[in-house]
């Protein structure tokens, strides 16, 4: 059960330690990566906005300056024999602007007065288009892209100028591919740019295109929208337009999602070994912090155990003790009512060997008589060592406690088991710190404690006898700052494991019938317990057993 | 004036006090018997004895409670105790009021005499009787 509910917790404690991290880094992640793609997404579109605002003013500032070429070429022409030759200014033209094809000179009924280019211009007027208006109103006009009669797709430029009094226009057709050369110099990773015509229609394309149609360009949502910049997730692209000043024409800027995220991938390749470094450190620190917890559950959970025993024992043998005094107080009643008769038998015995006399079978009879009382006697005697022993178990409080030096009083109690010592062969070597230890307990009952506990251990010794030499060491030292601490080793037989549990319980013994009355040990457990002290033992079968009792120590400044 | 010595034996165990009066006898002290501890201090007037060998565990009245009155109206006369219901804290609290001896059972039947001879002394030394 315990280690069930253990490894519950060290489950929720592992979940805990893993989770716990992961949650802020989740949010502090989504919350990042969201501003990081706005924050990149913003990056592109300003790009751009910046390519195409910067293509449309080139575009814009190359037709300003045909334009303005042509205001120069009109001032400049002689139109007195009414029909110039144009021939020398198309070659200046063409001199500075590869891509002008001809060049016509129309008043404004839209008749040709002059006109030099490729072909041969047979007609007297041109083909009438929005560009003659256009020009005669506003002064120039540029026109959207054709196939023309040539068959190759041109552009018109038309410049108004005047001359006494009479307004003729300049016409210019250029070549498309100027815009197409000035696109593909674009070398913007992954962009394209466009310049286009009203209705999303292609003039020129970075990739060369001229006269195509882009499909996304004639999308309305990209039309509703020309002059901003914006993403459109349903085609995955970034969009910014520019409305040209000249011919109204726009030019557009796109870039597409694949390389858009290009910049941003090296970012989340970071961010994710970042995370999984992380994520590691992480799972190894709450392995290591869930085993160190485990640990000290399970530290916790065995001292518990070891107390609830200690207890257990403890209160199994206070209730030992109440019970086996009641109980010897019972029996010392009938002991003392079969002292009595006993006693009187020898008594009355003692009145028979008289009345023999020199009836030797009648003395006979007497005398054995009296050894079969005597053995009576002998027994409750026996039983009265026994509960005597019990009430000393029983009884409690420290009747005449006195401090005592343990430097003088252990050498005392020693002498009396002096002799039994050297008898038995066994080597006794006793340690005392330098500093003074002073308990303040029963002198008397000290005493009985420490005999008790030295006869066991020269009974243990003797049990191996001639297997190895005796040796019993006793030992006094401070344990911590306020107590005591006496132990007294022996290298004798030892107890059993399985033993351990028993040997404070009363009547325990192992010594053999008659010998030991099982009452000694718990005898001393209960009067150092009344010193408000522990007795306690380590004992390995074969090897010998120390048992040590600790006591409150007394400051001998104190004294 | 010596009286000869008379010994009361008061406990609740009729068996013993009849062994014990046999042996007492024999040994040439006189004796009276009482089980009951509430006839104890009218018993010692009347048979006028000089030691009392009492009992803690009766039935009735306690021997402390025994002590006490002996003490209380007889006060030379000296009192044994002699229980099987031995703790420190009894002796304790007999000795202090008054009992000349606490004795454990079982006990030598030489040695309760001893002690009640021994308290007899004691007796005659008392300015009280």
């Amino acid at each position: 059960m315990r280690q069930h509910t253990r490894q519950t917790i060290k489950r929720n404690f592992f979940a805990a330690l893993m989770l716990a991290p992961f949650i802020p880094v989740v949010m502090a992640l989504g919350t990042g990566g969201y501003l990081f793609w706005n924050h990149a997404q913003q990056g592109v579109l300003d790009r751009l906005t910046l390519l195409s605002t910067h293509y449309a003013f080139q575009l814009d500032r190359y037709m300003d300056d045909c334009l303005g070429d042509m205001a120069l070429v009109g001032a400049g022409l002689s139109l007195d024999s009414r029909s110039p030759d144009l021939r020398e200014i198309l070659e200046r033209l063409t001199d500075k602007r590869k891509e002008v094809v001809d060049v016509a000179l129309v008043d404004s009924s839209g008749a040709v007065h002059a006109y030099a280019g490729p072909s041969v211009y047979k007609g007297t007027h041109v083909e009438p288009g929005r560009w003659l208006g256009e020009a005669l109103e506003r002064g120039s006009s540029i026109s959207g892209v054709v196939s023309g009669q040539m068959g190759l797709p041109h552009f018109v430029m038309a410049r108004r100028f005047s001359h006494s009094d009479e307004t003729f226009v300049l016409r210019m057709s250029l070549d498309p591919e100027a815009f197409t050369r000035m696109l593909t110099g674009v070398r913007e990773d992954g962009v394209d740019v466009f310049l286009i015509n009203r209705k999303g229609e292609v003039i020129a394309g970075s990739d060369g295109q001229i006269l195509t149609r882009e499909r996304e360009l004639i999308d309305p949502v990209f039309l509703s929208r020309i002059g901003t910049a914006f993403w459109d997730s349903i085609s995955n692209a970034a969009y910014s337009s520019r409305v040209m000043r000249n011919a109204g024409w726009i030019l557009a800027a796109r870039k597409h999602s694949p390389t858009l995220f290009r910049a941003t991938d090296s970012a989340f390749l970071f961010l994710g070994l970042s995370v999984l470094g992380g994520g590691i450190i992480v799972f190894l620190s709450s392995l290591y912090l869930t085993g160190f917890v485990e640990k000290m559950l399970q530290q916790r959970d065995d001292e518990r155990e070891k107390l609830r025993e200690q207890l257990y024992r403890a209160g199994r043998l206070a209730e030992l003790g109440e019970m086996a005094a009641g109980f010897a107080h019972e029996i010392n009643n009938p002991l003392q009512i079969m002292k009595s008769d006993q006693a009187y038998i020898e008594m009355l015995l003692q009145d028979f060997k008289e009345r023999a006399g020199e009836d030797g079978e009648f003395l006979g009879d007497v005398n054995e008589m009296g050894a079969s009382i005597n053995q009576i006697k002998v027994q409750i005697d026996r039983c009265a060592r026994i509960t005597h022993s019990i009430l000393s178990f029983g009884r409690a409080g420290n009747a005449e406690a006195q401090n005592i030096d343990l430097a003088k009083f252990v050498p005392e109690v020693l002498t009396m088991v002096q002799k039994k010592i050297q008898l038995s062969n066994i080597s006794l070597r006793v340690t005392f710190p330098s500093a003074r230890l002073i308990v303040h307990v029963d002198s008397a009952r000290l005493q009985q404690v420490l005999l008790n506990l030295l006869n066991n251990a020269i009974y243990a010794i003797g049990e191996v006898a001639g297997t190895r030499t005796g040796e019993i060491e006793l030992f006094c030292t401070a344990e911590g700052e306020d107590k005591v601490r006496i132990s007294i080793r022996d290298n004798g037989i030892g107890i059993a494991e399985d033993q351990h549990h028993l040997i404070f319980t009363p009547f325990y013994t192992t010594k053999p019938a008659g010998s030991g009355t099982g009452l000694g040990l718990s005898v001393c457990h209960g009067i150092v317990d009344s010193m408000k002290g522990v007795l306690d033992f380590t004992s390995v079968k074969g090897q010998g057993s120390t048992f040590f009792l600790i006591l409150p120590r007394v400051s001998s400044s104190v004294i | 004036m010596d009286e000869a010595l008379r010994v009361l034996l008061v406990d609740d165990e009729e068996s013993y006090l009849e062994t014990a009066a046999k042996i007492f006898r024999r040994k040439g002290i006189d004796v009276e018997l009482c089980s009951i501890g509430k006839d104890v201090v009218a018993v010692l007037k009347e048979k006028k004895c000089q030691v009392v060998v009492l009992d803690l565990k009766m039935p009735g009245m306690t021997g402390q409670e025994v002590l006490r009155e002996i003490k209380g109206s007889l006060p030379a006369v000296q009192v044994i105790i002699l229980t099987g219901h031995a703790t420190s804290d009894d002796a304790a609290v007999c000795l202090t009021s008054g009992a000349f001896d606490f004795l454990i059972k079982p006990v030598e039947m030489s040695h309760l005499m001893d002690r009640v001879r021994t308290a007899y002394e004691m007796w005659k030394l008392s300015p009280d009787n």
